[in-house]
């Protein structure tokens, strides 16, 4: 059984090795310059996550939290429609503080799709979590199960799409351009 | 050695290279391994690619030939709604390519040496605006229109590759293509 102390002393690192992961990347992660980094040791990083690849899995489960979070505060301020989450979801992908997290994001999906189990759930959430919070609201305007998650599909690709423009060329205005054109394509369809 | 030659050879290594790196991943390729693979030396494969990341960029420069090469012949040829199916089409029969500029994408955001790559990235746009605008949309409205359906497909393509979930994706894309009609009218 694990002490209290311990159980803080992991969370604690977790913390600072989350923020070293989204500053550094996956890509060429290795102990002993991250121990070096959150001012711990190789052997104490294994003691408290077992192995890299666990302590890997720690962090992308850190991340997803992080992720769940800002959705549970989006779905509390009732967003009525895709638009408006859209819309929501652009403005707090474009602060800067959120840069770092977008490049990681692609950066380790680009590494998941092509060694998945390097990274546990993390496919399966950068697509799963995302249609479950969008094809909440859609889902309120009525049709079937399988139309609201098409029709997040198309919000969630479009969305993305939008990120990955946006973190190669920062070109804000184009890309809210094409959002508002969007937004003004689902008005007219209700 | 006479250029026709060298540019055919070099464009035959690349082909192979492209194999190569599309079952393997970019990460795990280094000039020597691949030269191996290819069963020339090392100095030889240099002489064409001086590092990893120009051949990378190589590889990268030579996917979006073909796709513009693809969109010319068939935006010329096909009404509006035809050509966006076909289009689609062509991106799921090349996913390997869509891969291949994920994952460069994913190390340029990290790695200044591909620069390049990043400032390519949004190299059609200009053509995808062209054929909107020729088609009657208006010019300003053709650029947010263009970033949108660029959008689109690079995301289901993002989709498509992790989840392989086909019916949904294309029930998406079918959403897409009718919403994509009613943006062309005036």
């Amino acid at each position: 059984m694990t002490r209290p102390v311990d159980v803080q002393s992991r969370a604690a690192l977790l913390e600072r090795v989350t923020g070293y992961v989204l500053e550094h990347g996956f890509a060429d992660l290795s102990l002993r310059p991250l121990a070096v980094a959150v001012g711990s040791s190789p052997r104490m990083l294994l003691y408290h996550f077992g192995s890299k690849e666990s302590m890997v899995t720690a962090v992308l489960r850190a991340i997803r939290e992080r992720q769940l979070a800002v959705f549970e505060q989006l779905r509390g301020s009732q967003l009525p429609t895709p638009v408006a989450v859209c819309k929501a979801a652009w403005a707090y992908m474009t602060q800067p503080q959120v840069g770092p997290m977008l490049k990681l994001f692609f950066e380790t999906y680009a590494l998941a799709l092509r060694k998945p189990e390097a990274f546990p759930g993390f496919l399966e959430g950068a697509v799963e979590d995302w249609l479950a919070f969008l094809s909440d609201p859609i889902g309120n305007s009525g049709g079937g199960r399988e139309e609201a998650r098409a029709r997040a599909t198309v919000t969630l690709a479009m969305f993305r799409g939008f990120m990955l423009d946006y973190a190669a060329t920062g070109d804000h205005e184009r890309i809210g351009r094409a959002i508002d054109l969007w937004s003004e394509s689902c008005a007219q369809q209700t | 050695m006479d250029p026709t030659a060298e540019l055919r050879e070099r464009n035959e290594l690349l082909e192979r290279i492209g194999t190569y790196v599309d079952q393997h991943g970019i990460s795990a390729v280094t000039l020597e391994t691949l030269a191996t693979e290819l069963g020339i030396s090392a100095g030889r494969l240099e002489e064409f690619f001086h590092t990893k990341t120009e051949l990378i960029v190589a590889l990268i420069a030579r996917n979006r030939i073909a796709l513009r090469t693809r969109f010319a012949t068939l935006d010329a040829s096909m009404d509006a709604d035809a050509f966006r199916r076909v289009m689609w089409d062509f991106y799921v029969e090349t996913a390997s390519a869509s891969r291949l500029f994920f994952e460069v994408y994913g190390l340029a955001l990290a790695d200044e040496h591909y620069g390049e790559f990043l400032h390519g990235i949004n190299d059609w746009l200009g053509m995808l605006k062209e054929s909107l605008t020729r088609r009657g949309v208006p010019g300003d409205r053709a650029e947010a229109f263009a970033t949108l359906t660029l959008a689109v497909y690079r995301g289901m393509m993002m989709d498509l590759l992790a989840t392989g979930e086909r019916p949904r994706i294309n029930a998406a894309m079918e959403l897409w293509f009718r919403a994509a009609t009613a943006l062309s009218e005036p």
